[in-house]
């Protein structure tokens, strides 16, 4: 922009032989319609013109949000213009009258400044689309590498009641928390065709993806093992861990280790036979609320790995037991030392793992947690100086009444406090809903559904109860070998039972029915679901509770 | 477990939902305002940290079944991260309305 014909004329004949095109205007506003119309690169401007000035011209730029560079061309060096037109960003000032030579290399320098940050730009583009990319791939193969894991660790027994020997009945909880997807720990506890329970637990020691691969290789041969032990002339733990080890001496690399453990547990003869190689000690409560640690007694397995040591434990006496990768037993407590320091104390006062897994992580540091694999294997009933025993009428009322029934006999026992009476009274009707309408009366959950939709729900319940010859009962003890006290409570009703999977099948989005587990589950340590008669078992440690003398 | 109804389409709930009773309560609560004619439903949970699943089951219902919108207003934070969990904040429009302690 140039209001002086003769010097704009000058220009144009001069900046068309650098640059490819160039627009001249005579005053500000026309030069801001041809800003509009050509969004040119470089703006040149001279301050003194009819209409608006240079500088005013640069604010209608600005205000566009462009931020072309742009020289000014004055003759005056007036100290306000000069900060008002660098507060609003001019690039350059040239002096007039001007020095052409210098008006070109300052125009070509601007120029060349332009074109590398406009380099730059496409490739920092180029690079956050590549980025994106990458990120989008390295998600998309953490989610398949974390289902897969997923699908290797196995539980066949989740939330399931066991039977052992004399009526007793055993449950098994299993915490897996890794820290990356595709961690060092792997797990497995499996049902055998003979009706015994085998669990491996491995922590494959190194770091990354490298004891990623060796966790993973070894749970799936044990998977595979276990799905084909039927066909072998004879099974014997020794037999199972000499093809173990023959195995990993082909997987693993010279300087590669193992920590695992093995467990055949067989609950009708109750004794587990063991082997354990460079675990923490396996930590053993009896029924009368001692607690021992039983040592694994083999270095962990390699390449050269050599006599395997087993040992067999009895179970007669046994309220629980847990075995746990060293995760856990290495986190840092927050007030300095190591978790296994304390980590027997929180055994003998934890009842459950969940209860365990709470004392847990009150203590220790989260920064730097590594994998934690707990494995818990408890019995479900105790002779115990207190229980409760009730068989409710199967009205929704009848159930009511019972409940407030067993809280009263409760609380005349132990000092709940109103959180836990509560939660122990929700848990409840969670549960006789449950049993009425999946045992009792059979309803399917398509059949509930109907009735809900139809309004028909809880009339038919009624009328139902009321002619069915379905029974149902609560019988609770008080667990008092730990800390705190462990409430045990089973509802048993005479219908089906639930699926063992239960729990892992998710509710539709939209569904009316299907809470009830999950409900229990959130408001107890544990539950387990019996078979063939319905039958659950919910487990919840009575957290600061006094007893009564009485 | 008490329950008061303001207007034609708002109740509150004071104390913790955890009985059988008390789902019927707020059942018959509900289907009350429904057979009123409400066109939308507001429930003030002022301080229960639990909701039984008839409870959620029948305001499924209303939500899905008889296209009645719900909106719940919690003031207990483990309410409110109980029905995260269970994915339940977003269909009956769940708000937060105190301190997460």
């Amino acid at each position: 922009m140039e209001d002086d014909l003769l010097s704009r004329e000058i220009l144009l004949m001069r900046l068309e032989g650098v640059f490819r095109r160039v627009f001249s205007a005579a005053d500000g506003e026309e030069g801001f319609r041809l800003f509009c119309e050509h969004s040119p690169d470089i703006i040149l401007t001279d301050q003194l013109m009819p209409g608006i000035s240079g500088l005013e011209l640069m604010h209608k730029i600005r205000a566009t949000g462009a931020k072309t560079p742009l020289i000014l061309m004055t003759s005056t060096i007036d100290n306000q213009i000069l900060f008002d037109a660098i507060d609003a960003g001019v690039e350059r000032f040239v002096p007039k009258p001007f020095d052409f030579d210098l008006l070109i290399r300052t125009l070509k320098r601007i120029a060349g400044e332009m074109c590398n940050e406009r380099l730059l730009e496409q490739h920092r583009r180029q690079e956050v689309e590549l980025l994106r990319h990458r990120d989008a791939y390295n998600s998309m193969q953490q989610e398949s590498a974390r289902l897969k894991e997923r699908h290797v660790v196995r539980h066949d027994m989740r939330n399931q009641v066991l039977k052992g020997a004399k009526d007793n009945r055993w449950g098994i909880n299993v915490a897996y928390s890794p820290r990356d997807i595709m961690c060092g720990d792997g797990y497995s506890v499996r049902n055998l065709f003979d009706g015994r329970q085998f669990i491996f637990l491995v922590d494959a020691m190194g770091s990354g993806m490298a004891a990623s691969l060796s966790a993973m290789l070894t749970t799936s041969f044990f998977n595979y093992q276990v799905e084909n032990l039927h066909l072998w002339e004879t099974f014997t733990l020794r037999i199972f861990l000499k093809r173990f080890q023959e195995y990993i001496s082909s997987i693993l690399l010279e300087e590669e280790v193992l920590s695992c453990g093995f467990l055949l547990v067989d609950l009708i003869k109750e004794e587990a036979e063991c082997a354990f190689f460079a675990l923490p000690p396996l930590l053993v409560r009896t029924t009368d609320g001692s607690v021992r640690r039983v040592p694994g007694k083999n270095p962990p397995l390699g390449i050269y790995s050599s006599e395997v040591r087993t040992g067999l434990l009895s179970l007669s006496d046994v309220a629980e037991i847990l075995v746990m990768t060293d995760g856990v037993t290495d986190a840092q407590l927050v007030r300095g030392g190591s978790y296994s320091e304390v980590v027997e104390n929180d055994f003998l006062a934890s009842p459950t793992l969940a209860s365990f897994q709470r004392r847990f992580h009150e203590r220790i540091d989260h920064a730097d947690l590594d994998d934690l694999t707990l494995i818990h294997l408890r019995r479900l009933n105790f002779d115990t100086e207190w229980k409760w025993r009730g068989e409710p009428d199967l009205t929704l009322s009848g159930l009511g009444r019972t409940i407030n029934e067993f809280l009263d006999a409760l609380t005349a026992e132990v000092d709940l406090g109103s959180v836990q009476r509560d939660e122990v009274e929700f848990v409840l009707s969670e549960a006789f809903i449950n049993a009425l309408e999946y045992g009792c009366l059979k309803m399917s959950r398509d059949e509930k559904t109907r009735l809900l939709l139809s309004g028909e729900y809880d009339a038919v319940l009624e009328r139902q109860s009321a002619v069915s010859d379905a029974g149902m009962s609560l019988s609770a003890i008080l667990y008092r070998g730990a800390g705190n006290p462990l409430l045990i409570m089973e509802v048993l009703d005479n219908g089906p039972g639930l699926p063992g999977d239960t729990l892992k099948t998710k509710s539709d989005y939209n569904a009316v029915n299907g809470y009830g587990l999950r409900m229990i589950s959130r408001f107890s340590d544990s539950l387990f679901i019996g078979r063939p008669n319905g039958s659950l078992f919910i487990l919840k440690t009575l957290e600061g509770v006094n007893t009564h003398a009485n | 477990m008490q329950i008061e109804s303001n207007g034609r389409n708002e109740l509150t709930i004071i104390g913790n939902i955890k009985s059988i009773e008390d789902s019927m309560v707020i059942k018959n609560a509900l289907i009350d305002l429904q057979k009123t004619g409400a066109k939308n439903i507001l429930l003030r949970i002022k301080d229960s940290f639990s909701m039984t699943s008839t409870v959620i089951g029948y305001l499924m219902k209303l939500v899905n079944h008889d296209r009645i919108p719900v909106s719940l207003v919690v003031e207990d934070y483990r309410l409110y991260q109980l029905l995260d969990e269970l994915s339940l904040v977003q269909p009956f429009n769940v708000s937060f309305v105190g301190n997460e302690q």
